[in-house]
């Protein structure tokens, strides 16, 4: 990101979306997520000549927001939603093995990054597009422990989860990434 | 799942089973019995180097997005 190329708000602003997304999912209200990225947009407004551009400004942005996330979390237990439903197994991978758990030949998606799509900007958005299509509960869960950082122990505490459950939670949200992700970088520019 | 796999003698250990190794290590350190079946694996199963890349590509990427990768800052 080019800083000071361009208007500090009008970059801020560029961003909003982004967090906005990040930060309701994660908070559940609307309100409470405008707040938080808001907090965020207004603290990089007055750190912005401290900024200097040394990450990307999304990633500036991201790791802020995500402190007033944390700490709207933890100060507000038990958890605002209802406990997470998991619905047993990880059935919906049968299609990727044989019965003895060998990749499917047929299924088996072998696609490297970089082979066709070389900026790293468009990687990006084929990871954040392939979130957006993972359930509500399973991104919320799944960003939890990618995003925040939270251990397992706290998410489980915190969404009255099962370890098992969690584990497979985070398990399908992974394969479905890479599922997703896979075949994004096999299509061609 | 991983903690259903045996842990005697260091068995073969499934695609399945690896996939369920590589997502687990994301969150927590492998058991030395359990990198060591991930490693015996992945020596002779061409399609598991494919997909171990894969996940690293995407856990690469996912740190990025995420700011994960980046110093730990604050405003």
């Amino acid at each position: 990101m080019m800083n000071g190329a361009r208007d500090p708000w009008q970059a801020l602003a560029g961003e909003r979306p982004f967090l906005l997304r990040l930060a309701r999912l994660q908070l559940g209200s609307q309100a409470d997520a405008e707040d938080a990225v808001q907090d965020t947009l207004v603290g990089a407004a007055r750190g912005w000549n401290g900024y200097a551009g040394r990450a990307t400004l999304r990633s500036w942005l991201t790791g802020i927001l995500r402190h007033k996330i944390v700490d709207l979390i933890r100060s507000r237990r038990p958890g605002p939603h209802a406990p997470v439903l998991v619905p047993d197994g990880e059935a919906e991978f049968d299609g990727l093995f044989t019965p003895d758990g060998a990749w499917h030949p047929n299924t088996f998606v072998d696609t490297m990054c970089g082979a066709t799509l070389a900026a790293q900007r468009q990687l990006l958005d084929i990871v954040e597009l392939c979130m957006r299509r993972l359930p509500e509960d399973t991104a919320r869960l799944f960003l939890m422990r990618e995003y925040l950082g939270m251990e397992l122990k706290e998410i489980e505490e915190h969404c009255m989860l099962t370890n098992a459950n969690l584990r497979v939670v985070l398990y399908r949200a992974r394969m479905r990434l890479r599922q997703c992700t896979v075949r994004s970088w096999g299509e061609p520019e | 799942m991983s903690d259903n796999i045996t842990t005697k003698n260091t068995p073969a250990i499934t695609c399945r089973d690896t996939t369920w190794l590589v997502s687990s290590a994301r969150d927590q350190p492998l058991t030395p019995q359990q990198a060591r079946q991930l490693a015996a694996h992945l020596a002779g199963c061409a399609a598991c180097q494919v997909a171990s890349r894969q996940f690293a590509q995407l856990f690469a990427q996912l740190d990025t997005l995420l700011a994960r990768d980046a110093a730990p800052d604050d405003a």
